[in-house]
């Protein structure tokens, strides 16, 4: 980061515009603009994983471990 | 607050896991049926010798007209009590209750590589009934440490074909 971006805005002077201090940054985007989709995809695939971990844990190694307390 | 909806997206996923989670212990419990351990009563460990577990062992009992089998297990540092010294022979395909309970400290009767799994409390008796569906050998480790050599306390559960069960081994 250089020395200009590394400033604080009060620093660089409250007079100038955003665009101004940051001027290696082209667009500014609201948060609902920025779409994370890696993101979402790693949560994703994490999730189906926890998801099957666990039907594999619960119905194949727990319930499926014959014999069972039957009373 | 404003929160992205993305964030939205994957806290409502959290949300759902934790429904689907419980949601499949419950299927499991009323669908599936199955047990874990309950409450079962208590004892005096300092007197079991005036109860069934002063001589223990496999007990044949008739009840709603099918044979059925009761195994009194004293687990004690560091063995089962029968189990160890000699295996608990059982018939397959019969029902088989255990009573397990401890008159020294806590130990644990877990039947390796199934469901049968219970702490055994001096004071408290476990009881958990089964059955067993073929012929073959079990082994018994105690998986609660007890003591220095926890480690080496096992023993085993002879399943046998019920034509070969010998009830010379019952005790009364």
């Amino acid at each position: 980061m250089s020395d200009e971006l590394s400033q604080s805005p009060d620093a660089a002077g409250a007079d100038r515009s955003w665009e101004e201090r940051n001027p290696d940054i082209e667009r500014e985007i609201t948060i609902d603009e920025f779409q994370p989709k890696g993101t979402l995809t790693l949560t994703l695939i994490y999730f189906a994983i926890v998801v099957l971990m666990w039907i594999f844990m619960y119905f194949v190694e727990f319930a499926g471990n014959a014999p069972s307390i039957i009373d | 607050m404003h929160i992205h909806k993305f964030e939205q997206f994957w806290i409502k996923l959290s949300y759902g896991l934790i429904a689907f989670f419980i949601a499949t212990v419950i299927y499991g419990f009323v669908a599936m049926d199955l047990k874990v351990i309950g409450d079962s009563g208590t004892i005096d460990p300092q007197n079991l010798q005036d109860t069934p577990f002063g001589n223990p062992g496999v007990r044949e009992i008739i009840k709603n007209g099918e044979t059925e089998y009761e195994v009194y297990v004293q687990t004690i540092q560091f063995s089962f009590v029968p189990g160890t010294a000699q295996p608990i022979e059982v018939p397959a395909n019969h029902r088989v209750t255990f009573y397990i309970t401890s008159p020294d400290v806590l130990h644990g009767f877990d039947v390796v590589g199934t469901n049968l799994n219970t702490m055994t409390i001096p004071g408290q008796i476990s009881k958990f009934t089964t059955i067993f569906p073929e012929a073959r050998e079990y082994g018994i480790v105690c998986n609660e440490y007890c003591g220095p050599a926890h480690h080496v306390m096992e023993g085993k559960i002879n399943v046998v074909p019920e034509s070969e069960f010998d009830k010379s081994t019952l005790v009364e």
